[in-house]
């Protein structure tokens, strides 16, 4: 009686585990993104700002994009990570201190330098025939030439948004490493102005990377710097580094360490009294020395914190769907509309998997739990000629209204049959 | 018999409504900036009436108008530009669509193309598309935009990270393109590709020498300003974009020198105009 009361329990057991293998989560990977445990602070998240209320799920074929024309070389190659150059800076200066006199340091010849009033309507006129340059502190000819000296007029009109109150000039090769000092009299004293040096020749280039183009809030920030040539690596004297909220009216001080290290913390997020679309940009001013020469730059670097609203529950389910379907289980601690994208791999004859498709679905949710349905239609899965198991990867949890990832997991789900 | 009878049925069917069944048309999509007669300030209506001659029914086209402005989701510009290309479809029976974008145009594309479910407009359009025509779309942002930005962040205040600039300047920053490429929209490289083709066409150097004839096409003092914005870009660029923006997302269609006139090279301007044959080979395409 025993035996058969355990032979029962192992059959419903072993039944159990098969039911719960059909669809199995895959372990997560280091660089995934993903909440320890959802936000309480719900009133510390903005208002979503969806317009959509029906429920849409798309999905597509691999292939479908590059059909009836063979495609050419491309897309571009990117890096994964998010990763900035400089070969420039920005100096702000006063009509004043354009009077008397700004020293440029320049590292390399062909230097551009921009001159241009802070504000669009500042009425000022920037006169090509009043620049005066210095070079190394002896006089240099400030006749360009045609063509290597433009006004705000002309620079709008390409549709580069300068203020017109804008003077941008070419240096000949003549000038190379040293001290440039501008002057242009006539400029109101207390106008606000700003410089901008653009060394496209130059080998001194800045670098700042992240290791990911979403965060949660509280994560913390670990950039990675460097001030070199493509020869040496230097360390820099002096680096100012803030992270700025999307409306740019808070800022958080980046702590700088030893060897140009870069970090915070925390990932804060912006007063929820101003919301604002768009995304963080931690913003570093750095200035090196070698052999007596200065090297300035300036680096922007955009990224977005988003606060821990949602997240899968672990629930997952086979959906009422033909064809290739499984349902979510998603909780949130605040409304909003959620979107759910994932790659779709099938087995091919080789036993090898492959990829089949993409498909995106959203649905607005309460909060609390809910679910969204990924479902790719019967016709596409035969057409693929690719069969189970079935593996979901890059699946991704955003938030439409607020325009926030919330969950990145590379591997999600191995659906067996 | 029945057979035969279905059949006789079914190609009398498609002479009958073939062309309805059919129906191509074109869509002109603009770049940064807030159009209301793009027809004539953007396009120019040469250019519009020599690529439509390519349609069997020349009336099946649209020159959209909407805020570019904005950030590419807004309202006044995907929202905008979804609204307008979902009544052309819908009032003229359109089934196969092209779409011709022009620089940021191309961004508000791909955003629509990319989130099929932010608006419930989105997959017809979607569905309708033969391919989108990516006429110097600037996929990677621009160095032009990363420049323009104002100020030294401490030397002022941040005013000007907001104030001096419109929300399309600043998400055309580099930076900003390689997030919302990263996190929103698809087609870049390590990214799922589109639904539909997205074909880049190239524009790839400035040409500002008052002897030379190509300066003229859309006119000389055009061409001497983009030769100046070449010096933020590097040495392939049509003086707005650098090559490799350009061919950032989708797929390459051809660089321009490869099958213009006499292999004239296109600048930023010049690829919104009838320049170099370049409307024809848009209109073989339709």
């Amino acid at each position: 009686m025993r035996y058969t009361k355990t032979l029962i329990a192992s059959c419903l057991v072993a039944g159990s585990s098969l039911a719960m293998a059909e669809i199995e989560w895959l372990d997560t990977q280091s660089n995934d993104l993903r909440a320890d445990r959802l936000t309480t602070d719900t009133g510390a998240i903005p208002a979503s700002m969806h317009q959509e209320s029906a429920a849409i799920n798309f999905a597509w074929n691999a292939e479908q994009a590059s059909t009836a024309r063979r495609p050419g070389v491309g897309p571009t190659e990117t890096g994964t990570t998010p990763m900035v150059e400089s070969q420039q800076y920005w100096m702000d200066v006063t009509g004043t201190e354009l009077a008397r006199g700004v020293e440029l340091p320049l590292t390399a010849p062909g230097a551009v330098v921009r001159i241009s009033a802070l504000d669009n309507d500042s009425g000022l006129e920037l006169d090509p025939d009043k620049l005066v340059l210095e070079f190394n502190g002896r006089p240099v000819s400030a006749e360009f030439g045609p063509g290597h000296v433009s006004t705000g007029v002309e620079l709008r009109r390409e549709g580069m948004p300068v203020p017109e109150a804008t003077l941008a000039f070419r240096l000949t090769d003549r000038i190379g490493a040293g001290t440039l000092t501008v002057s242009h009299e006539g400029v109101r004293g207390s106008l606000p102005l700003v410089i901008n040096v653009h060394e496209p020749e130059s080998a001194w280039t800045a670098t700042l990377a992240l290791e990911r183009h979403n965060y949660l809030a509280g994560q913390p920030l670990d950039f990675e710097f460097e001030l070199g040539d493509g020869r040496r690596s230097i360390e820099a004297h002096s680096i100012q580094a803030v992270l700025a909220s999307p409306d740019a009216s808070e800022t958080w001080p980046i702590e700088s360490t030893r060897g140009n290290g870069l970090t915070m913390a925390a990932a804060p997020l912006a007063d929820i009294d101003r919301p604002a679309p768009g995304l963080y940009e931690a913003h570093v001013y750095v200035e090196g020395e070698y052999r007596g020469q200065t090297i300035r730059r300036d680096l922007t670097l955009a990224f977005n914190v988003a606060p821990a609203i949602a997240q899968f529950s672990g629930e997952v389910e086979r959906g009422r769907s033909d064809g290739l379907a499984v349902v979510l289980g998603i909780d949130s601690a605040v409304s909003g509309r959620y979107q759910v994208n994932a790659d779709v791999m099938g087995t091919n004859a080789r036993g090898e998997l492959e990829l089949l498709g993409f498909v995106q679905s959203a649905n607005v949710l309460e909060a609390g739990s809910g679910q969204i349905e990924l479902a790719l239609d019967s016709d596409m899965v035969r057409a693929s000629g690719l069969q189970a198991p079935f593996e979901v990867r890059n699946l991704q949890l955003l938030d439409q209204g607020r325009m926030y990832l919330l969950e990145d997991r590379q591997q999600a789900l191995r659906i067996m049959r | 018999m029945l057979r035969t009878a279905k059949a006789a049925l079914g190609i009398a069917l498609l002479l009958t409504f073939g062309s309805v069944w059919s129906a191509t048309g074109v869509a002109f999509v603009h770049g940064t900036g807030h159009q209301t007669d793009a027809l004539n300030d953007y396009w120019t209506t040469s250019n519009v009436n020599s690529i439509r001659q390519g349609l069997s029914n020349s009336g099946n086209y649209v020159v959209i108008n909407c805020d570019f402005e904005q950030y590419m989701w807004d309202a006044q510009a995907a929202g905008c530009l979804a609204d307008q290309l979902h009544s052309f479809i819908t009032s003229h029976g359109i089934t196969d669509l092209v779409v011709l974008t022009h620089s940021n145009g191309g961004n508000v594309m791909r955003w629509i193309m990319s989130n099929p479910t932010w608006d419930s407009r989105y997959p017809l359009i979607i569905e309708r598309l033969r391919w989108v025509n990516a006429l110097a779309p600037s996929s990677l942002g621009t160095p032009l935009a990363d420049a323009v930005m104002q100020g030294n962040v401490f030397e002022a205040s941040l005013g000007w990270l907001l104030g001096y600039q419109n929300d399309a300047v600043r998400m055309q920053q580099t930076s900003w393109m390689a997030h919302y490429n990263s996190t929103w929209l698809m087609g870049t490289s390590g990214r799922p590709s589109l639904p539909k083709g997205f074909w880049n066409v190239v524009g790839s150097d400035v040409h500002a020498n008052v002897f030379n004839g190509a300066s003229y096409c859309g006119g000389y003092s055009y061409q001497a300003g983009l030769a100046v914005t070449q010096w933020w870009l590097d040495s392939c660029s049509d003086g707005f974009l650098e090559c490799s923006s350009q061919n950032g997302a989708g797929s390459l269609w051809f660089y321009d020198h490869w099958v213009t006139d006499r292999g004239r090279k296109l600048s930023h301007h010049q690829s919104r105009r009838d320049c170099f044959d370049l409307d024809i080979i848009l209109r073989n395409d339709l």
